[in-house]
């Protein structure tokens, strides 16, 4: 149980006893069902990264890094249960550049590990499986956020395998039923990811949920690896009149 | 073209395969439309119930105690599901909307649906790991009590004073 988590709902889970696989996934379940906005920013994005590449020669390319990044920031506030509207999925946009570059690093990083016999880029895809929310969170760096994601996986590499070997087949699943099914698994599992990042942060001291995190623009500074602590709980508001 | 005439040395003799016509062309592409279009609509039966389902006011998301006070805006019923959100106008003429939950039963109804607009609602709920937890419900002259683990608990008829 970590003290900035506390009030959210993945906030009594630890990681001192591992990943809890299977509950963040049923965490993910809840809050996924818990309101109806999340499906549909989910179902935005996928229509515009498709639309762009019906449209436009390579558009896909130049949309998906910032449509990621924008979908990120507003899972992490889905699961950090501040208020956000789907329009901030477009919010990516106001980092183009670095996330285009991000998402285009990745992408060679990845390739030059399936080249390699496949190893590798499994290997890579669980260093650098955090970098979106890390760029949510305020890193404008951009090998920072390789550097800071690798970091954040350490001591936990073969259970975020488990992780998305179990997240890769309940998907699976998903697809099986038209398709469809997938656009609600791939979701459910993006939440449980944004959960286990929150924990794998608050487990190391990170403090990514910065109290200053909940800024109306992309132009925080970085939280993660800097000096700031983990945030003092918030006491719950006994009985806060909204009247 | 090989030469059938031709020496046995060098290539070997070789026939084309026999091109068999494509069989059952037009049921199969009608199958796949209809299965594209299956799972088009089915995409857009679950739009339509997520949509239905969000636009809460998500500030009530957070951990703690939370009271309102005001009328009845309307009832939004969730599309293919037993959940109503109640669109409330507070007192300091803020928009305010329940998150979905079930409806009390009355004589097997729903009372949701026969709360009129401008009836005064007030309430208190509490939010804990950023769920619902419970809700305590003042309907005009009538009070409900929702638990999340055990549903509508107890639905106390209040006395009308005279």
């Amino acid at each position: 149980m970590y003290q900035n988590l506390q009030g959210l709902p993945h906030g009594d889970l630890d990681l001192s006893g591992g990943i809890p696989i299977f509950e963040l996934l049923g965490r993910g379940w809840r809050v996924f069902f818990s309101t109806g906005d999340i499906f549909l920013a989910f179902l935005l994005t996928g229509v515009i990264i498709m639309g762009s590449g019906f449209t436009l020669f390579s558009g896909s390319m130049l949309v998906i890094g910032p449509m990621i990044a924008g979908l990120s920031y507003y899972l992490l506030k889905i699961v950090r249960r501040e208020t956000v509207t789907v329009g901030r999925i477009f919010d990516g946009f106001n980092l183009f550049g670095p996330a285009l570059a991000i998402f285009l690093i990745n992408g060679l990083i990845i390739l030059g590990g399936t080249l390699l016999c496949f190893v590798p880029a499994i290997i890579f895809s669980i260093w650098y499986s955090f970098i979106w929310y890390i760029i949510a969170d305020g890193e404008r760096d951009i090998w920072g956020v390789f550097t800071k994601s690798k970091e954040l996986t350490a001591g936990y590499r073969w259970e975020i395998f488990l992780f998305m070997l179990v997240c890769g087949l309940f998907n699976f699943l998903g697809f099986l039923i038209c398709g469809v099914g997938l656009l609600i698994t791939a979701p459910i599992t993006m939440i449980a990811n944004v959960m286990l990042y929150d924990l794998l942060a608050a487990h190391k001291g990170f403090g990514v949920r910065n109290p200053n995190y909940g800024l109306p623009d992309w132009s925080a500074g970085s939280p993660l690896g800097s000096a700031v602590p983990p945030s003092a709980p918030e006491e719950p508001p006994s009985a806060e009149p909204i009247t | 073209m090989v030469d059938e005439q031709a020496p046995s040395e060098g290539f070997p003799h070789m026939e084309p395969p026999e091109v068999q016509p494509p069989k059952r062309t037009i049921p199969g592409a009608l199958g796949c439309m209809t299965l594209i279009l299956a799972a088009l609509i089915l995409i857009g039966l679950v739009t339509l119930h997520f949509y239905s389902m969000g636009n809460y006011s998500t500030e009530l998301n957070v951990d703690g105690a939370h009271q309102f006070s005001g009328k009845l805006q309307e009832v939004r019923k969730v599309l293919f599901s037993d959940r109503y959100k109640l669109a409330l106008i507070l007192t300091n003429n803020q928009a305010l909307i329940l998150p979905p939950l079930p409806s009390p039963l009355e004589n097997g109804k729903p009372i949701f649906l026969s709360i009129r607009p401008g009836t005064c609602v007030d309430g208190d709920l509490s939010v804990k790991g950023g769920f619902l937890r419970d809700l305590s419900l003042n309907l005009g002259d009538r009070k409900y009590h929702f638990d999340a683990d055990a549903g509508w608990l107890v639905v106390t008829d209040t006395p009308v004073p005279e």
